[in-house]
């Protein structure tokens, strides 16, 4: 009959609450102050800004992993919320006159209600149906964002002048590199943590991986996809908002750039390079890319081909990217059994 | 009165040329469940042809044009189809790698004529001016021509379907791969002839629509964006779905400009495809599992 | 007519023929049986193409055919009749029983063995205009068996006929093939239910953890 259910299982390759948890956290701190220290020793602020917009990128790429690598779903609505987060906290810090640190945790939230609203009906749909879904909001929003001038949203040209981050009192000018180098690791090695850490070694990521290998399985002993799709769904929406939230008030301007093929080029860069639902692949990759796109400045016209290129060539070559090399073997081969 | 009836025929005349744009995109899921994000840059790179033929170097007239950018057009996309997509068949992750690899694709060849043409927009002349006026409405030769144009390349592309065995070999294939495969269908020439069919499709639409919208390196996303969300009203995957939403969309999109303003053009369209896919996830025509 | 010599056939790292042999002459029925999963179906498709061999020897008609794909295979006179039936649901049963043509060798009999067929299964010719999704079980199994037909082969491979058929269907499928076979197809066939071929088969395999033994006439006695 049906040799397939013959077919071994392959053995589940992420890790598990508990185990090695401690040992990975470790490495994971210790790699963070690693970066703290490294940037006190770069003098030049343009490696810096490389490094700050890396941190950021970490947070849109982890969140997005989140949910295109670890839940399977098709969201390519990732720069949507980025560009909420974005906007939301630009214009609550100007026309409100919050205090940033407040309006990028209101983005957040924001981002939370934003990712609510497009999951519904995306959850709805099946595979690529969501792809084409959610890419078509991606696609719309540009000329939303032109006709939303008339609510200060500054069309074409954007928001300009969003006023500096303040911590408590200190206010963080664009140029005072440093701080935002500390800043932005931090609160993106939170956001990452949190994800890979908490949130994926715990029961959802269990849920993900057993509805990832084994569909029918997992629905079969009970795990609620559509409750856990729709959780990873909102959450990874909340941290790009807020990552976005951060970006608006570092670059002190939002133009509707953001959702532009750049953008949202480097970022599908950036998970194919790195690989796709294996921890820290996603992570490299955003380092990757950040660091070879400014390499490539010096060929300015060509650098989006080169770009596109290494899409092409990294998904044919090495279709697991960065994570490929972290692949674990399974030990027990089963080939002399049964 | 008569304004309506023009307002619809021209929406009809559209409808036409963005069925042979959507009914590429549909017809290569269909057989090969891959969602083609470079569909939009084959559309400009069919203008980029024609007008480097036409107006940038070569002085040619339209119709030879025609005639030299189909074959290219039909070898880029087979070549394309065998070098880039069929490596990645069969692999773990295919369906997320091919949408990559099309997407990374689309950013080549939009980077390609950017550098090689340079960033500004490119025209074509029509290759027809005038008014018909039948009755109180009047309608541009060219859209007459648009519109026949079209809708015999797709006429086609249904008998073919419908009436050749080589084209139920392709229904075949969409249906059951290995029902298809061990009947001795070759899949893999089928995938192939799909790809390069769809790119010459949409390849044409971006010459015939070259003298209304323009040519530019982004060009195509406009159109691809609108063959997705008529392909999803349609069923993915369902070419009679992309032919009937096609004109649904195209009608709509002709009262919505005269009415509301082209800006609300695709809000309205993401209206009724989100409402349509409440009530049918699958689409209008959309009967695949998955 | 078909020489299988110690093939080995794995999924992924899953070994599931070891060194398989077997053999059907010109104008044989031949069975193989065994338990469920343990690599029936395998065999078969890796006969007839649709999965690769990692090693052993096929020879059909005097011709090494491992490594052939589908397609030559079917225009060399070999197919395989699938156990789920592979239909083309959207399509209607002549689109199917046409498509079995598909080859151009296969084309130039296409109008006798579509007679055949009819001649064989006289229902399909009142279904023809059906689409093949609103087919009954016994029916589907009937298009899946006559769309082989259509590929005008000189031996086929069929893969358990009886799935889910109601015992009087199957016995009625299993009647057509020992036609075919009388007929003078060779046919190398899946069947648990062997009772119905009693006295008809040349010769039964059972198939064991991915080993195949040839089964004497003794035990093929205690079998049926």
């Amino acid at each position: 009959m049906s040799d397939k259910t013959n077919k071994p299982v392959s053995p589940i390759s992420s890790v598990f609450t508990g185990q090695r948890m401690k040992r990975d956290s470790m490495v994971f701190w210790i790699a963070v102050a690693v970066l703290a220290l490294f940037g006190l020793t770069i003098d030049d602020s343009y490696i810096r800004h490389i490094f700050i917009l890396a941190f950021i990128w970490c947070i849109v790429i982890a969140s997005w992993d989140l949910v295109l690598g670890y839940a399977g779903i098709f969201n390519y609505a990732q720069l949507v919320f980025f560009a909420f987060g974005a906007y939301s906290s630009a214009m609550i810090s100007i026309y409100l006159e919050v205090t940033p640190l407040i309006s990028i945790m209101i983005a957040g939230i924001i981002g939370l209600a934003v990712g609510l609203i497009v999951a519904i009906p995306s959850l709805r749909l099946k595979g690529e149906y969501v792809a084409l879904f959610t890419f078509a909001i991606h696609l719309a929003l540009p000329p939303i964002i032109q006709q939303g001038k008339a609510i200060g949203m500054g069309g074409n040209t954007g928001l300009l002048g969003i006023p500096w981050l303040d911590l408590f009192g200190y206010r963080v000018s664009p140029i005072d590199k440093l701080t935002w180098y500390w800043f932005t690791l931090a609160l993106s090695s939170v956001c990452v943590y949190l994800i890979y850490f908490i949130v994926l070694r715990g029961r959802m990521g269990l849920a993900f991986i057993a509805m990832r290998d084994a569909d029918t399985f997992a629905q079969a002993i009970g795990v609620n996809e559509y409750k856990y799709k729709m959780l990873a769904f909102v959450m990874s929406a909340g941290f790009t908002a807020l990552a976005g939230g951060v970006y608006a008030h570092y670059t002190t301007a939002v133009t509707p750039k953001i959702l532009g093929t750049e953008f949202f080029l480097m970022a599908m860069v950036m998970l194919a390079i790195g690989g796709m639902g294996r921890f820290p692949g996603a992570i490299l990759g955003v380092f990757a890319v950040v660091i070879g796109n400014e390499l490539l400045r010096s060929f300015d016209d060509y650098r989006l081909l080169l770009l596109g290129v290494a899409v092409v060539l990294v998904v044919i070559y090495l279709p697991n990217g960065f994570a490929g090399f972290f692949k674990t073997t399974p030990r027990n081969k089963r080939t002399e059994t049964s | 009165m008569t304004q309506i009836f023009e307002i619809l025929l021209g929406g009809i005349a559209q409808g036409a040329v963005y069925c042979l744009i959507a009914v590429g995109l549909s017809l290569v899921y269909g057989a090969s469940r891959i969602l083609n994000f470079a569909h939009g840059s084959f559309y400009s790179l069919g203008g980029y042809i024609a007008w480097f033929l036409v107006v940038g170097y070569f002085n040619l007239p339209l119709w030879l044009a025609f005639i030299i950018a189909i074959p290219i057009l039909a070898l880029c996309g087979i070549g394309i189809e065998y070098l880039v997509i069929r490596p990645l068949r069969g692999s773990a992750n295919w369906k997320i790698n091919t949408i990559m690899v099309t997407l990374g694709l689309a950013f080549i060849m939009d980077n390609g004529v950017q550098i090689l043409f340079g960033p500004g927009t490119k025209t074509i002349p029509a290759f027809t001016e005038g008014i018909l006026t039948l009755g109180g409405i009047t309608l541009s030769y060219y859209k007459i021509w648009m519109f026949v144009i079209s809708l015999g390349l797709v006429g086609s592309l249904g008998y073919f379907l419908t009436y050749t065995r080589y084209g139920q070999a392709v229904r075949a294939v969409s249906q059951d791969i290995q029902g298809a495969s061990q009947l001795g269908i070759n899949v893999n020439q089928v995938y192939a002839l799909t790809f390069g069919l769809a790119v010459v499709m949409t390849g044409v639409a971006g010459i015939l629509l070259a003298p209304i919208f323009l040519i530019s390196p982004l060009g195509g996303w406009g159109p691809f964006l609108k063959a997705f969300v008529i392909v999803v009203l349609g069923g993915l995957g369902s070419t009679k779905g992309a032919f009937f939403a096609a004109f649904i969309l195209g009608v709509l999109e002709a009262f919505v400009i005269f009415y509301l303003g082209p800006n609300l053009v695709m809000p309205a369209w993401l209206v009724v495809l989100v409402a349509v896919l409440m009530v049918r996830p699958k689409g209008l025509f959309g009967v695949w599992e998955n | 007519m078909l020489e299988v010599t110690d093939i080995n056939v794995f999924y992924d790292d899953f070994h599931v023929l070891h060194n398989a042999s077997i053999a059907v002459e010109k104008g044989e029925l031949v069975a193989v049986i065994g338990a469920n999963g343990h690599g029936k179906s395998t065999l078969l498709k890796a006969v007839c193409g649709l999965i690769p061999v990692k090693n052993g020897g096929i020879i059909f008609k005097q011709r090494s055919i491992v490594g052939s794909p589908a397609p030559s295979l079917v225009s060399n006179g070999l197919v395989y009749v699938a156990e789920d039936r592979r239909l083309f649901p959207d399509m209607t049963v002549l689109e199917n029983l046409q498509l079995g043509a598909f080859l151009p060798d296969a084309r130039k009999h296409e109008r006798r063995n579509l007679e055949h067929v009819f001649e064989l299964y006289p229902r399909l010719a009142e279904r023809r205009d059906q689409l093949c999704r609103t087919l009954s079980g016994g029916e589907a199994q009937m298009v899946a068996l006559g769309r082989g037909l259509m590929s005008n082969p000189d031996m086929m491979a069929i893969d358990e006929p009886s799935l889910g058929l109601a015992p009087n269907l199957t016995e009625a499928m299993l009647k057509t093939i020992v036609a075919l076979n009388k007929e003078g197809m060779t046919i190398l066939i899946v069947e648990q239910s062997l009772t119905l071929l009693k006295g008809m088969i040349d010769r039964v395999y059972s198939i064991e953890e991915g080993v195949v033994k040839t089964t004497s006439s003794n035990e093929l006695q205690e079998v049926l």
